[in-house]
């Protein structure tokens, strides 16, 4: 995990242990503070309910306290909270996976499925050109050139499929036409969010070193490890669902069931070398699908969401390096370029036959414009699993186009709905 | 034999068995095939370097594979802890002997290392659970002091607390110096003052009572009568007076037991172990009560930032984490009852998946090839237990002014053991980690507390329903 030149042992370990306390008493603090009846007050003021919302005041936090600033969270520390990081990770894919009830799939409209497929196809091209440009020129020349190559193509693509969900701090209005863009745009990003969640198993799956330590693409290792990362889902799920089933009346044993599945499957995918992400994401499509307490279980997941997904951002925050190299500044401005312009545009021309029952000129229309909060944490894992400049940098690109993503979403959501206050 | 009996009868009654066994075997099944399909780590020749050139660091496979093996234990304990239950047993019984087959000491012992599930290395990195137990554990009990009983039965209670604590620390501490020495075998190196102090450890820690497991039971069978509260707080009362004598011991002891003890000895360093200890936990106390306040939609993150929080302190500061516990939750539960509601409700509900881990490992590091050997010394400390508190108890408990069915059946109430006697005994073994002797007295401890959490519970419920407080039906 990280740049960690310090290794555990040779840092005392109580000394660790009381680090990583303070980083956890920090992500608590933070994530009371933007629960509380003041945050929300203060949600009235775009730019803060953007900080808020994307989550970037816990980035913010994570870089101030990470080893590259007061180094509170230091490397060693963050390498002790690796465990917790993997139950973290585990959850954010059983959350995305549990979305995946084929009976909300087949309610999604045609034009949305349409309008995510253009979005894929035009992420995959996108992230292949800012791969193949980053191959050439940021990359030393080495045998796993090919294998950094796919694993940047990896991340890119889930950084730049899909969108954020959340539309509330976009302040869309109360008319019927907005809630029910606000419901497809969620709707999307929801399919998307799928996609990408398995997509990140590509992230870490597929390099592995040999005993020269050499990283390569071994296509059969990681189609053992997903087969493998399946059958795990299943069976959990199964057995998720027959244990949950005879706990109905028992919250805590519920409690109890979630942690457990959300740690072993985590905890394999990372044994196995495969995204927790991943393997969750399909541990909670499995659970989704099978008949049983699925309501109790979301809502166990769902309250420990603000401390997860900040959690999320504050490790995004010590982990991540800014770039060195300007062709990574110049690719996180193309990426931000044509968010800013394909998204709305892709949305626009999707849902184009629906307009008459859309929003579609009202603040949501720029909506799209953010990065999915998703694709911090596909960026996070890679950074958990081996600490190096590389992923930190990596780490670094898609915080960087994250922001600009939001703050230049955030800002023209806010001059769309000035200019409709004045137009009215 | 009629409680074995029992156990077996409603074993084989229980029809949700078969599926808690059947789920328990798959488990087992199923992570045994992902440890053996996962690809072995590489022992790299050679630094890795990442895609720029530089160094890279992969993060340690056992750090990584201790996520799963946490999971693992977790559902696997409570799996198992659900199977005791259906018998009749305590749940803590079943998370020990998961722990016990799916650590790495049993394997070892039977010459199959290849079966082992969750190893060393991995029980290693999740030492953080002991210590966020041992502070819920010592809140739990803490909490569970009313000051207004102690008033109202308070010299007589303490009293029977000190002449029953105090006896059966003697006898089973004299049982301990004379047998211990001896199950080391001839390669013993033991002075005479370091058995001493190891006997009196042994006695300190066999007088240690469970209020959990009175908590647990008053609960089950709704008893509320004198019986149930002279109980509770003579278990409490007599735990709060071995933790602090055991952190003395310690502290007095500690350079004769073992030369590179960490502790500040003499007699200012017990004093700040204890008064510090002490004093930690009443200045947490306000501080846990607003966390818990402040927390009302998240009370169990809380508690375990403020759990974690206080036995960290504790340990950077040379305190004892299970004193400092006891010390805040008391002040919690009597000076600021209404407002702690919420955060011992937290406790409540993040007790099971915290137990059910910490029970597993202490399952899991229980030394089988030792236990040959010291299971004979383990039943004749139980048995001395046993009948050293049953007759102090006897001639005592007329000080407590208690009525004469409840006086006839409380030594009942003070023989279950488990999660104090537990963290006692852990703090023995993690102060004197690499001593001879460290082991040998950490398993037989754990094998004494295992009986006396298995028997216990059964004999005590059957005291509170002789005693009018509880009924079969219940």
């Amino acid at each position: 995990m990280i740049v960690a030149e310090q290794s555990l042992s040779d840092a005392p370990q109580l000394d660790v242990a009381l680090r990583v306390f303070i980083a956890i008493a920090a992500i608590y603090a933070l994530a009371s503070l933007t629960q509380s009846g003041l945050a929300q007050r203060m949600r009235r003021v775009p730019a803060i309910a953007m900080l808020i919302s994307g989550g970037w005041l816990a980035v913010l936090t994570g870089m101030i306290a990470g080893p590259r600033a007061l180094n509170l969270l230091s490397e060693s520390t963050l390498l002790a909270a690796s465990p917790l990081v993997v139950v973290a990770l585990s959850w954010v894919g059983l959350i995305v996976g549990l979305q995946a009830r084929v009976v909300i799939i087949k309610a999604v409209p045609a034009e949305v499925w349409k309008w995510v497929a253009v979005d894929a196809a035009l992420a995959v091209a996108l992230a292949s050109l800012a791969a193949w440009i980053l191959g050439g020129i940021w990359l030393i020349e080495s045998p796993s050139q090919g294998s950094w190559v796919v694993m940047i193509w990896a991340t890119l693509t889930c950084a730049s499929i899909g969108w954020s969900p959340e539309t509330r701090s976009l302040r869309p209005g109360l008319g019927a036409k907005a809630h029910r863009l606000g419901v497809l745009i969620q709707a999307g990003a929801g399919l998307c969010g799928l996609f990408s969640a398995e997509l990140s198993a590509v992230c870490v799956g597929l390099v592995h070193r040999s005993a020269e330590g050499i990283a390569s693409a071994s296509i059969p290792d990681m189609t053992i490890a997903i087969l493998l990362a399946a059958a795990l889902a299943c069976v959990l799920a199964l057995g998720t669902r027959v244990v949950l089933g005879q706990s109905i009346s028992d919250g805590s044993s519920i409690s109890v069931i979630v942690l457990a599945t959300v740690a072993i499957t985590g905890g394999v995918a990372a044994s196995v070398g495969l995204s927790p992400i991943a393997a969750a994401a399909l541990a909670g499509a499995a659970i989704a699908n099978v008949r049983g307490p699925l309501r109790i279980t979301e809502r166990i997941l769902n309250r420990a969401e603000p401390v997860v997904a900040t959690m999320m951002f504050m490790l995004a925050g010590a982990l991540m390096r800014l770039p060195d190299h300007p062709i990574l500044w110049a690719v996180a401005a193309l990426l931000v370029a044509s968010r800013v312009v394909l998204k709305p545009t892709v949305m626009r021309s999707s849902l184009w036959h629906e307009r008459a029952s859309l929003a579609l000129d009202g603040p949501l229309a720029r909506a799209t414009i953010r990065q999915a909060p998703l694709a911090i944490a596909v960026a996070v894992t890679a950074a958990v699993f081996e600490g190096s400049r590389f992923s930190g940098e990596l780490l670094g690109l898609v915080v960087i186009t994250g922001l600009a993503s939001s703050l230049i979403g955030a800002v023209q959501s806010a001059q769309q709905s000035s200019a409709i206050e004045v137009h009215e | 034999m009629s409680a074995l009996r029992e156990a077996l009868r409603r074993l084989v009654r229980s029809r949700a068995l078969p599926t808690q066994f059947l789920a328990l075997g798959s488990l087992m099944v199923i992570y045994f095939l992902v440890r053996l399909l996962t690809p072995e780590h590489p022992n790299l020749d050679a630094a890795p370097v990442d895609a720029l050139g530089g160094s890279a660091l992969p993060t340690p496979s056992d750090l990584m594979d201790s996520t799963a093996a946490l999971g693992f234990l977790l559902l696997g304990a409570f799996i198992s802890g659900n199977i005791s239950r259906a018998a009749g047993l305590p749940r803590l019984t079943g998370h020990l002997i998961f722990g016990c087959i799916a650590g790495p000491q049993l394997p070892a012992a039977l010459g199959l290392p290849q079966w082992t599930l969750i190893t060393t290395g991995q029980l290693n990195h999740l030492g953080i659970v002991n210590a966020l137990a041992v502070s819920l554990i010592g809140l739990n009990a803490g909490g569970a002091i009313r000051l207004s009983f102690i008033r109202r039965h308070g010299r007589g209670l303490l009293l029977f607390v000190s002449i029953t604590t105090s006896a059966v620390a003697l006898f089973c501490g004299a049982a301990g110096w004379w047998v211990f020495p001896s199950m080391l075998g001839s390669e013993s190196t033991l002075s005479g003052s370091q058995t001493l102090a190891i006997a009196a450890l042994i006695g300190i820690i066999c007088a240690t009572t469970s209020p959990a497991a009175c908590i647990a039971l008053m609960r089950e069978t709704g008893a509320r009568g004198v019986m149930a509260h002279a109980a509770l707080t003579a278990t409490v009362c007599g735990d709060l007076i071995c933790s602090i004598a055991l952190s003395a011991v310690i502290a007095f002891t500690a350079g004769t037991l073992d030369p590179n003890f960490a502790l500040r000895s003499g007699d200012m360093g017990v004093v700040w172990h204890l008064v510090g200890s002490f004093a930690v936990g009443a200045i947490a106390a306000p501080i846990l009560q607003i966390l818990g306040s402040k927390a009302s939609a998240r009370p169990q993150t809380a508690v375990l930032v403020g759990a974690l929080g206080l036995a960290l302190v504790c340990t950077s500061l040379s305190l004892s984490p299970l004193v400092a516990a006891l010390s805040a939750g008391l002040v919690q539960a009597n000076v600021l009852p209404g407002s702690s509601r919420r955060f011992f409700e937290g406790i409540d509900s993040l007790s099971a998946p915290v137990f059910c881990v910490f029970f597993a490992i202490a399952g899991a590091g229980i030394d089988v090839n030792m236990l040959k050997v010291l299971w004979p010394a383990a039943l004749g400390l139980v048995a001395l237990r046993a009948v050293t508190s049953t007759f102090f108890t006897a001639a005592t408990v007329r000080f407590v002014g208690l009525p004469p069915p409840a006086r006839r059946w409380l030594w009942t109430a003070l023989l279950p053991q488990a999660g104090v006697s537990l963290a006692l005994a852990n703090e023995v073994h993690s102060s004197f980690p690499d001593s001879s002797w460290s082991l040998a007295l950490w398993s037989l401890l754990v094998t004494v507390i295992a009986i006396n959490e298995t028997l216990g519970p059964p004999l005590m419920r059957y005291g509170l329903i002789r005693a009018g407080e509880a009924s079969w039906s219940k």
